[in-house]
């Protein structure tokens, strides 16, 4: 039933790459020289070659560039399967992600002198446009890859997205609880924050991380004043110092979860230009490339 | 009298919990506050929110006490009095009383419940999605769609549509222009000087415009289908023709003879002009479009070298040299005058590597003629013909065409006759000058003026000597030798005369060989030797001067000298003043260098040869010394090129 | 009640009912005492809708009640009616309290009781056994004679039970079925384990109910409490769902309400109802009261049984799970046999005699099973001991090949924890990995690989056969089985383990015979994970050899202790006192749980005066060791603040159970971009079902340790598998075979919480449909709803235990590493990770 643990041999293990190296150095940094001499390549053949009547894409060496920019095109597009069909044969997402940035940017290199910088108003600057356009955002996502985990991790401190949730949860539980024995006005105070608390907010929120008009801030604020002008008179009503204490802590959970929620949209917001453009991109290429043989 | 209440709450897993009390009293209270009859843990509750009493039975009072009007039935008010029969609802904020009859008779049942669900009874696994942008943003999938489709509609479906929809020949009023009759212009300009376009509205397609066309065509920029007429098919030279008709642009040479020529590419270059349907030979092989206003003209070099490197091992009866570019370009080889000639001059291509010398039988210094300090100068200044201090101009003999390119012809009444006047005697006032280009009229002249002076002679008849007169010999003894004493002796002198006129030293032989034919006629003793000048030494290509006035930084005859080179010191008129394929390289310049900028002048082949010349034109290898007058007949000079110029050619020219 | 009943059969569980119902089937006289108001009373408790499989799938079900893998109610429901249908005698509630012979004292039959105490004495109590009939004395005081007695009670054992007044009050109760179907109570929870944590949270999950929970545990601490289950209740303190009580116990217990002793006087509360969960008194003290004696004192033995599984007290028979035989498949054919067995037909060959023919039929010579088995207990030593049953278990998961001669039987580095016996020829050992001809033989009746066993790790060395030999393997399982049975074979296994881990550790021509004067010094110990075995500074020569396990060496610098090495099992520690003789150097102390082997010092210099190979051998292991110390000594004065943290990362890492693993996924903080993709390959390559949790678990130094598979060397999830479904792979790794029954026995064993039971979702759709029009879920593990929208109903899904298989016969090693686009994710083995290489990753 179990043959597979009666056999004696020393199978071998299946080699993978135990290396501790993020993509930008993966492999010591193979792709960003394959990427670099690519670029050079490109841009001597472009200074020496004489492009006759002159430099576009229209002369032998246009084509070229062309071609090599279109397959890297596609393949770089590729990516988007490549990281869902997790194949059993091996491959490492890491080598390919290093692989898309750096040809990725040598892009910038091949499709400009394709252009033989010769831009109008045509599918075939759309095209170099979107690529561009592609490149730009991807260099920002590489940004913020390399600088947001650290802090996203420090930020969680060990907490998982669920746990920051239901800790919220748990306060609003205790407030709810708390402010029952409260008459209108300070109950309504309270369901201020448990009824007008948006954790994650609008795109501009998460962005920024900011709900400066936060049910949850305005509450304890309000009980604040309320807390503070009980002192001066005397001692401050238990109930509501105890609701000022969990509208703290509250805050304090929310700010936590908005700073998560800002860096984790930090971290995804360039895909939602990332990827719709590269599709905009393969269609403006489709059609680039049709056109010129249309009117060949 | 009593309330039986069931409170019912949700449990997480959605089931219910509900919990049943009996109060027995008449009056019962609703709120939020722990000491309420009935308490609704909800903070939009009053702590004392409305007070419930039974009347008779089946009948209920209700009545805020919170402040806050109750909501029954979908009404506000503060108080209401309820048959219980109807099951009357009463929302209290998140909550609802449904008042009911209780089994018991006189039991109020109250089911309180919540109706609107507590801020946090959402599941967990939904609201985790509030860390990713999924719920704030449209998916990537629709934006992608969206994008996707909106640019294939607008840059592909559109003006594939249209190219569909579109017939593939020609606008008409094209057609109806390219039939207008050939246009006198100069012969590489299409037929209708002004090409007749729908400059119409912009089409679809004309996103797919990789350039700007160039100004000829710019009337064409909306009308792609003009050109492109079929998809797939690369632009074919009937799009071309169908304006710039063959008698206007006619074949660099004949067809056959162009199709032997060409370097049919090989190997994957030709595959890749197959396999992208890209035939050469075309047109648009030549001429690049949408590369901006003057795109169409940039023809490459490379387009002429292609075939002109090592022509005549594809064409091996061509007579034209192979010329693998500029650098490599031969020496020029000047078409000049092997044999003068009034009828049949012979001419001949002769490289200026052999140091050729011309015989054009005019016997002309330029040494003297452009000295500022001889006879000539002296005689110049008298005649006031131009010169520059002193010496005479190069252009006054040497005055450009109309078109600056060339130079007019030289003619002895034009550019000879201020100095050498063919005057022989002077009647009175009158000078009597001999007529140029007749030798035998002149020997008439002459004898006849001796005889009528001997026969009877006049007064201030003075016989005017060419050669200069002695020192110390007057006037009268001239006269004296006029006075004849008899008529034989007249014409023995009259002979003389004739004889000394033609002979060494005589007026003609300054500029003209002369022949004795040694006939007993005076009349018909002397003959001039014929001459030719060349007025094209380099027919195939076209140097226009006029560019050229100034050079490396001199103008005016420096500006000349600097190219022909002697001209200032040439004896003889033999010499060939022709500037050689390297003086020309000094300011025309390859092609572009490997790295660096293009630091001289365009150096490519239409900087002098045209391609549209045709039969008969500059084009071609049939070797016609084109623009020679007179034209002379074309078989003849088929073997003009292997023709020795005859002895007694030489000999003058030796002389 | 006079008569003398033919069988008694205490126990209604699978064994019992089976065994109850072939005796009415027989026509015996007999009665079913089931000491709960239903039978079965251990599926009965499974949870509503469990699916109860029936392995092994080959085993030919011989008993009179049908039984077929489903549904927990539909199973019962069958026995039930069936019970009804063969007019089984069945008292319910009837709990038997003793079982005492009632006839004349058996000459010479004199039981020793051994009992320990918490503080680790044991006192020994000695009983005459007296012959049948048995006089079994119920709870209630009811008492029942018969002739024989089938032990059928299973391992489950009796809750212990609140020994305070009142403690028999109607509202305490020693379990919780449904946390639902109680409302506004005031409920005590008494007890802090596992079970006691997850019944509070589940009456106080849901505000709702109103319930107010309280948790009383006897410690300060929740020690004996997975560490999920006590944040989990931590975080409802918090939450103010439970109040939590320690150093508490119940003083008095009356109607609605009790009292409490707390560190801080007497307490009186509210109780509406007590939920009692203070752990369970496994059977075994019952049992020996019954005269039946155990075959060793070890936690795991099982009683002594003959081959008709009668006990040592005459008439008194023991089955199914108290014999040894987790499965209902063996239980109810054992029930079967044992009513054949009493009822005269001794000559019945048991059930699983088919199964053990096809382990035989490889063999030359043919023997029947009986003499095989036979054949094997008297060629092999360590087997000499065992029982004829026994044999047959033992058999059960162990195979038996014939090798030719130069087979390679295992080698170096093969991952194996089997044990090997010969029972005929001889095999031979590569003791030197460059020169295969250089081979130590081992003869006929001794054993090999047991270093695998022992230590958990890869093999040490190639083996072939010799000659032609007949090799007994013993799957792990087994062969702690045999340990714990056998005494006399664990106390041989160990002797062997020492020597040979002495010959394979300082090779160089060491022979058995130069060591016997330092293996009679060998003591082997067992360290607490944590504890020290050498302090630096002290005096002592000892030298350790860590059998199994794995140690880190510390050095205190600057006051500071800074991590060293990480020393894994088969290795050894302590060499340098005996070679320079001053004090320790450095402290050592066990990572996790490890044995190691104590060699005295004297003992040790006198091989080494004799072996001067040796000492120069220790001496080169020594100087790269003062190497590394000097070295990150060195590294320590320049840059402190790097060695700190690396010895805060080797710490944490210890800590978090890397120690005893073999392979653990570590992701690296400063890189993960927090995408899932790890997770959602996990679930892509095993059928939608993730075995990793990225964002759960530790972080140091933004060094994660997700919750995933760490493949201990000694997994705890093989501990207790009835099916025994858990095997070490081909590649090491740790993986669970189909014949899982989704017990969640291993799920509960698992220290780190990487185990999860739960059933196959349906089958996605093709992921382009997805990617270009949103159809499914998408890559990854679909949710819940989706998974229950999309399931086929009526269709009988189970759920099985599903862990991490590291991605064994995929070319590319694991998924969830290959699957990471930013490198963040590294699988790595201790001795790869908990190296100097740290160094570098302290510097960035």
């Amino acid at each position: 039933m179990s043959m597979r643990a009666r056999t004696g041999k020393a199978i071998k293990r299946a080699p993978r790459d135990t290396a501790h190296e993020g993509f930008l150095t993966h492999a010591r940094s193979r792709w960003l020289k394959i990427a670099a001499a690519i670029s050079i390549l490109a841009i001597i053949a472009y200074e020496m070659v004489d492009q006759q009547p002159r430099a576009n894409g229209g002369t032998a060496l246009g084509y070229t560039l062309g071609t090599i920019g279109a397959l890297m095109i596609v393949w770089l597009s590729l990516i988007g399967l490549r990281k869902r069909i997790i194949t059993s044969r091996p491959f490492s997402l890491k080598a390919w992600t290093s692989a898309h940035v750096y040809l990725g940017l040598s892009l910038i290199v091949i499709g400009t002198l394709h252009t033989g910088f010769q831009l109008g108003w045509n599918v075939h600057t759309l095209a170099y446009v979107l690529m561009m356009f592609v490149i730009l955002s991807g260099i920002y996502g590489i940004i913020v890859y390399a600088r947001l985990p650290e802090q996203l991790s420090a930020n969680r401190n060990e907490a998982t997205q669920p746990q920051m949730l239901e800790a919220i949860r748990a306060l609003d539980r205790q407030l709810d609880t708390a402010a029952q024995p409260l008459g209108k006005d300070e109950a309504d105070i309270v369901r201020l924050s448990l009824e007008e608390t948006d954790i994650g907010g609008n795109l501009w929120q998460r962005l920024t991380g900011r709900q400066p008009n936060c049910g949850t801030a305005r509450a304890r604020d309000a009980v604040q004043v309320r807390v503070n002008a009980q002192m001066r008179t005397g001692k401050p009503d238990q109930r509501l110092t105890q609701i000022l204490f969990l509208l703290e802590r509250k805050d304090a959970a929310l700010a936590q979860a908005r700073r998560h929620i800002r860096m984790k949209t930090q971290l995804e917001i360039w895909l939602y230009i990332h990827v719709p453009a590269t599709i905009a991109l393969l269609a403006a290429l489709t059609a680039h490339i049709l056109s010129v043989f249309l009117y060949w | 009298m009593s309330f039986v209440v069931r409170q019912i709450a949700k449990r997480a897993d959605g089931g219910d919990i509900i919990r049943t009390r009996t109060l027995d009293a008449a009056e019962i209270t609703i709120g939020r506050g722990t000491d309420c009859d009935i308490q609704l843990p909800d903070l939009g509750v009053m702590l004392r929110h409305a007070r419930l009493s039974q009347l008779l039975d089946g009948t209920v009072a209700i009545e805020a006490t919170g402040g806050i009007p109750l909501e029954i039935n979908g009404q506000f008010v503060s108080r209401a009095d309820l048959d219980v029969s109807g099951n009357p609802a009463i929302d209290i904020a998140s909550h609802r009383l449904t008042l009911g009859r209780g089994e018991t008779p006189g039991a109020i049942a109250i089911t309180a419940e919540r109706v609107i669900a507590a801020s946090d009874s959402a599941d967990a696994d939904a609201e985790t999605g509030i860390f990713s942008l999924k719920e704030t943003m449209p998916s990537k999938r629709s934006l992608a769609w969206g994008l996707a489709l909106l640019i294939l509609v607008t840059c592909l479906a559109l003006p594939l549509w249209l190219m569909s929809s579109r017939s593939a020949d020609l606008p008409a009023e094209m057609v109806a222009a390219a039939a207008h009759p050939p246009a006198t212009a100069s012969r590489l300009v299409p037929v209708n000087a002004t090409p007749v376009a729908d400059k119409g509205s912009m089409k679809p397609d004309i996103v797919w415009s990789s350039g700007a066309l160039s100004t000829a065509h710019a009337g064409l920029s909306n009308n792609c289908g003009a050109c492109h007429q079929a998809a797939f098919v690369s632009v074919t030279d009937s799009a071309c023709a169908a304006c710039h008709k063959p008698e206007s642009t006619p074949d660099h040479a004949a067809h056959d003879r162009m199709e032997r020529g060409r370097l049919a590419s090989t190997g994957l270059i030709a595959e890749v002009h197959k396999g992208l349907n890209l035939p050469e030979g075309r047109c648009a092989s030549c001429h690049k479009e949408h590369e901006g206003p003057n795109g169409a003209l940039m023809v490459a070099t490379s387009f002429c070298t292609d075939c002109h490197t090592g022509l005549s091992t594809r064409l091996r009866d061509t007579k034209i040299a192979n010329v693998p570019g500029w650098d490599k370009h031969p020496q020029f080889s000047p078409t000049i005058v092997a044999t003068p000639s009034l009828k049949n001059p012979l001419f001949q291509r002769v490289s200026l590597g052999t140091k050729p010398h011309e015989n054009s039988g005019l016997v002309y210094p330029h040494d003297i003629h452009q000295s500022a300090t001889n006879a000539v100068t002296n005689m110049a200044l008298k005649q006031g013909l131009p010169t520059k201090d002193g010496a005479l101009g190069c252009n006054y003999c040497h005055q450009p065409d109309s078109d600056g390119v060339r130079f007019k012809q030289i003619s002895m009444e034009d550019n000879c006759a201020a100095c050498h006047d063919l005057a022989f005697a002077s009647d009175g006032g009158v000078v009597r000058t001999l007529p140029h280009g007749k030798p035998q009229q002149v020997a008439g002249i002459v004898r006849d003026f001796y005889l009528s002076q001997a026969l009877s002679p006049r007064a201030g008849v003075q016989r005017l000597a060419f050669e200069r007169r002695q020192v110390g010999r007057m006037a009268e003894l001239e006269a004296a030798d006029l006075r004849i004493t008899s008529v034989g002796d007249a014409r023995a002198r009259g002979d003389k005369a004739i004889a000394a006129i033609f002979s060494k030293g005589g007026v003609c032989a300054d500029c003209h060989g002369i022949a004795n034919t040694g006939a007993s006629n005076m009349a018909e003793r002397y003959a001039i030797e014929p001459v030719t000048l060349a007025d094209h030494y380099l027919p195939k290509g076209s140097f226009p001067h006029n560019k050229h006035l100034t050079y490396d930084g001199k103008t005016g005859d420096a500006a000349c000298i600097a190219c022909h080179k002697g001209a200032t010191t040439s004896k003889l008129s033999s010499d060939l003043l022709l500037p050689s394929v390297s003086q020309c390289r000094d300011c025309h310049g390859a092609s572009k260098p490997l790295i660096g900028p293009v630091t001289k002048v365009s150096g490519s082949c239409n900087t002098c040869h045209g391609f549209h010349y045709g039969k008969g034109g500059q084009g071609g290898d049939n070797g016609v010394p084109v623009g020679h007058t007179p034209v002379a007949t074309i078989p003849k000079v088929a073997d003009a090129d292997r023709a020795i110029p005859d002895r007694r050619t030489l000999a003058l020219v030796d002389r | 009640m006079g008569e003398t009943i033919r069988i008694a059969i205490v126990g209604s569980g699978p064994a019992g009912l089976s065994a109850a119902a072939h005796a009415a089937k027989l026509g015996l006289s007999h009665v079913l005492l089931e000491k709960t108001s239903h039978l079965s009373d251990t599926i009965y408790k499974y949870q509503k809708g469990k699916h109860v499989m029936a392995t092994p799938s080959q085993l030919v079900l011989r008993s009179d009640l049908d039984f077929d893998a489903g549904k927990r109610e539909v199973v019962l429901g069958t026995w039930d009616s069936m019970t009804a249908g063969h007019k089984v005698n069945v008292k319910y509630n009837a709990e038997v309290k003793s079982i005492a012979g009632t006839g004349a004292p058996i000459p010479g039959s004199i039981q020793k009781i051994v009992t320990r105490k918490r503080d680790g004495t044991s006192e020994t109590k000695e009983l005459q056994r007296n012959a049948p009939p048995y006089k079994l004395t119920l709870t209630n005081g009811e008492e029942i004679v018969a002739d024989t007695v089938i032990l059928a009670i299973g391992t489950q054992g009796n809750p212990n039970l609140t020994a305070c007044p009142g403690g028999d009050l109607p509202h305490i109760q020693y379990q919780l079925d449904d946390p639902a179907e109680y409302n506004d109570e005031h409920i005590f929870v008494i007890g802090g384990g596992d079970a006691g944590i997850e019944n509070a949270l589940g009456l106080a999950a849901d505000a709702a109910q109103g319930n107010i929970v309280s948790l009383v545990n006897r410690g300060a601490e929740f020690s004996t409490a997975k560490d999920a289950n006590v944040k989990a209740l931590f975080a409802a303190r918090d939450a103010g769902r439970i109040s939590i009580m320690t150093e508490t116990t119940p003083r008095s217990i009356e109607a609605g309400w009790v009292t409490l002793d707390t560190r801080d006087g007497e307490v009186r509360a509210q109780c509406d109802r007590m939920i009692a969960r203070m752990g369970s008194a496994p059977p075994r003290g019952f049992v020996e009261a019954c005269g039946v004696e155990f075959a060793s004192n070890d936690r795991l033995a099982f009683p002594k049984l003959s081959a008709t599984f009668e006990s040592t007290a005459p008439g008194i028979y023991v089955t199914g799970a108290l014999a040894g035989y987790p499965l209902i498949k063996h239980c109810m054919n054992q029930g079967h046999d044992v009513v054949e067995f009493v009822n005269g037909n001794t000559d019945l060959k048991p059930a699983d005699e088919p199964i053990l023919e096809a382990k035989f039929a490889g063999l030359p010579g043919n023997r029947s099973v009986a003499d095989w088995l036979d054949y094997l207990r008297v060629n092999v030593s360590i087997l000499n001991a065992m029982s004829a049953l026994q044999m047959r278990e033992f058999m059960l998961d162990s195979e038996a090949r014939l090798y030719r001669a130069g087979d390679v039987i295992f080698e170096r580095n093969a991952p194996g924890s089997s044990l090997f016996g010969i029972a005929d020829g001889q095999v031979l050992v590569e003791v030197n990995p460059d020169d295969p001809s250089i081979t130590v033989p081992i003869g006929a009746g001794s054993i090999f690989g047991e270093v695998g066993l022992i230590s958990g790790r890869r093999r040490g060395a190639t083996v072939r056969a010799g000659a032609d030999c007949v090799l007994v393997e013993i799957s792990r399982s087994a062969a702690l089985k045999l340990m714990s049975a056998v005494p006399p074979a664990a106390r041989e296994i160990t002797r062997i383990t020492t020597e040979r881990s002495l010959l394979q550790i300082f090779k160089s021509g060491l022979t058995p015979a130069d060591l016997t004067a330092v293996i009679a010094s060998a003591k082997v110990e067992t360290i607490r994970a944590g504890q020290t075995i050498i302090k630096e500074g002290e005096t002592g020569d000892d030298i350790f050899i860590i059998r199994s396990g794995s140690m880190v060496v510390e050095k205190s610098i600057g006051g500071k202790p800074v991590f060293l090495n990480y020393v894994p099992a088969g290795s050894y520690v302590g060499e340098m006192a005996v070679i320079d003789g001053g004090p320790r150097v450095a402290t050592v102390r066990a990572a996790v749980k490890s044995d190691v082997i104590r060699l005295s010092g004297d003992s040790f210099r006198a091989l080494l005066a004799a072996k001067p190979g040796l000492s120069a051998r220790l001496r080169d292991d020594m100087a790269t060791r003062t190497q590394l110390n000097s070295f990150i000594e060195s590294k320590k004065d320049s840059f402190g603040g790097v060695v700190d943290m690396y010895t805060g990362v080797a710490n944490f890492l210890v800590d978090n159970g890397v120690g005893e693993a073999t392979d653990v996924l570590l992701i690296d903080e400063k890189l993960c971009v927090g995408c899932d993709n790890c997770e959602k390959a996990c679930a892509d390559t095993h059928d939608g079902l993730s075995r990793l949790d990225r964002e759960a678990g530790r972080t140091y130094a933004h060094l994660h340790v997700p919750t995933s598979c760490r493949h201990c060397e000694h997994p705890h999830c093989m501990a207790d598998c009835p099916p025994n479904a858990i095997h070490r792979g081909a590649t090491g790794e740790v993986y669970i075979d189909d014949t899982c029954i989704g017990c969640g026995n291993c799920q509960r064993n698992c220290p780190y919480g990487v185990i999860r039971m739960d059933k196959v979702p349906p089958k996605k759709p093709w992921l382009i449909s997805w990617l270009l029009f949103g159809q499914g879920p998408g890559p990854g593990e679909p949710d819940k709803k989706w998974s229950y929208e999309h399931t086929k109903k009526g269709v009988e899904t189970p759920k099985k235990a599903i862990k991490c298989d590291m991605c064994t016969g995929q070319s590319g090693g694991p998924a969830c590493v290959r699957a990471c686009p930013t490198g963040a994710a590294i699988r790595v083995s201790p001795e790869q990770f908990l190296s100097v290489a740290l160094l570098d990753r302290g510097g960035d």
